[in-house]
């Protein structure tokens, strides 16, 4: 091998200088062209992944064996610790359950008293996470189901335990899951019990901050985060985790779903009440034509002395 | 002696047409390898400090290539290997060709010194090209979505990426002896 650089510049080496110049100018005008985020791009992107979604499903398969492993060790090796720890979790749990049968049945009773339209039910899609599409710039999760399962751009996805993020883009076989991390994420929330509502802003850490709420509350630490449904793309209830008060005093949401081991993932299908049309129509009944409006607005003029 | 001036042209164009078809298979060879350690990279890992790493195995495989052979990298892989890897981060398309294209630089301008030194000497240039790097990405980010990322979110994929440098090039080393033994690379 022999040692004098050869590269740019060089004949024969990485190139001539004019194609490096040539495509460093066409490098930096596609920067420029594509942060508008045309369609075609979205596009080409989508088609990348139905591309890459079973060669990444099929690298994955020993890091995810590897990973059920390490998570089945770890769980041997603390079992007993664990069971203590269940048992008494289930002696709580028993109590609750109790309580929540006792609730369920006076919210029936009360739904019917009210005769309150309740939400439809959720219709899910499992999904398997094939691809990690995280980097500075993006907190997205591919999932190996696309168009031919009925996935739709905008629907939400849930983990084992917790809300996760939504659908942003969908190929034939394949979506991308934009996660509630990161940093162009922004989820109408609202906290319980106090109700108070909140948007829920990614920065690209796993403790996404609570924003835009009103400076007369204050969200306390502890209280339960839940999507709105405000804006009408997300579901309303759909726990998402808990509020944390950082050292700043800044309120960010504990996620209740680990975005680290996610292996499988729902998808909801959930359909919103369509909102009326923009111009309503008034039956006949309710129409006022104003009748001789000329006349009247000449008799309501007032002459001049 | 007509006869033999023309036995010699031919002898050249078959050492020149296999040398050709050797390149050529060494580049397919690059670019299959490229596009797999980029999807490598891409499969879901475990979190440090709530961080997933995503090492960037692909600049180690640049660095690599182009200190062990700078012509095996045309400009047009290294701007295919940085659209690849744009649509795939979702970064604005063209970033990551001129983040390897300058790796490629760099490496090329030191490649003689490299080339003599150790691997920890290759370690120190190339965590120094990847501090400066992620450090353009930080406001590379902050550009294109208004407000800066946490801190965290880059420092932990520039450390992963710079903790798999000595076992990546030594796989990649490995891989190229296995594959194209000296004698045939040229």
């Amino acid at each position: 091998m022999s040692l004098d650089n050869r590269g740019i510049g060089r004949k024969g080496g990485i190139s001539r200088r004019g194609s490096v110049l040539f495509l460093l100018i066409l490098a930096i005008l596609l920067i420029y062209i594509t942060n508008s985020g045309p369609r075609l791009l979205t596009s080409i992107r989508q088609f990348t992944y139905d591309l890459i979604a079973p060669v990444t499903e099929f690298i994955g398969r020993p890091v995810v064996a590897l990973r059920k492993t390490g998570n089945a060790l770890t769980d041997y090796t603390d079992l007993i610790n664990e069971n203590a720890k269940l048992k008494a979790q289930l002696n709580d749990l028993l109590a609750w359950e109790d309580r929540a049968l006792r609730l369920e049945a006076k919210i029936v009773r009360y739904e019917r008293l009210l005769n309150v339209k309740i939400d439809g039910q959720y219709n899910f899609k499992t999904s398997r996470v094939v691809a990690d599409l995280g980097g500075p710039f993006v907190r997205t999760v591919l999932i190996n189901s696309g168009e031919d399962e009925n996935i739709r751009v905008g629907q939400a996805v849930f983990g084992a335990s917790g809300f996760i993020g939504q659908v942003v883009s969908v190929g034939n076989s394949s979506s991308r899951v934009l996660l509630l991390t990161d940093l162009n994420s922004r989820i109408p929330v609202q906290l319980e019990p106090s109700g108070l509502q909140a948007i829920l802003t990614g920065d690209n850490t796993n403790e996404p901050i609570l924003n835009f709420y009103d400076d007369k509350d204050v969200p306390e630490k502890g209280a339960r985060v839940v999507t709105s449904g405000y804006g009408g793309r997300i579901a309303p209830g759909l726990i998402i985790g808990t509020v944390d008060v950082n050292r700043e005093g800044q309120p960010r949401v504990k996620l209740r779903e680990k975005i680290t081991n996610m292996n499988y993932v729902r998808v909801l299908d959930f359909k919103f009440i369509e909102a009326p049309e923009d111009e309503t129509q008034l039956p006949e009944a309710l129409k006022i034509t104003p009748k001789n409006s000329e006349s009247q607005n000449t008799d309501n003029k007032i002459e001049a002395p | 002696m007509v006869d033999m001036g023309s036995r010699e042209k031919n002898f050249r164009q078959i050492i020149a047409r296999s040398s050709e078809s050797n390149r050529f298979v060494m580049l397919s060879y690059t670019l299959i390898l490229a596009v797999f350690i980029i999807l490598l990279s891409k499969v879901p890992l475990i979190q440090i400090f709530n961080v997933t790493p995503h090492p960037s195995l692909i600049s180690i495989a640049i660095f690599y290539w182009s200190l062990s052979d700078p012509e095996r990298l045309s400009i047009y892989s290294l701007f295919f290997i940085g659209l690849f890897v744009d649509l795939l981060l979702i970064s604005p398309i063209g970033i990551g060709f001129i983040l390897y294209l300058g790796l490629h630089y760099f490496v090329i301008t030191q490649r003689a010194t490299l080339l003599n030194r150790g691997l920890t000497v290759k370690l120190a240039f190339f965590s120094l090209i990847m501090f400066f790097f992620y450090f353009i990405v930080y406001f590379l980010v902050w550009r294109t979505h208004g407000h800066f990322p946490a801190v965290k979110t880059i420092i932990v994929p520039c450390l992963t990426t710079i903790l798999c440098f000595i076992p990546f090039y030594r796989l990649f080393e490995m891989m190229d002896n296995l594959v194209f033994p000296s004698d045939l690379r040229g």
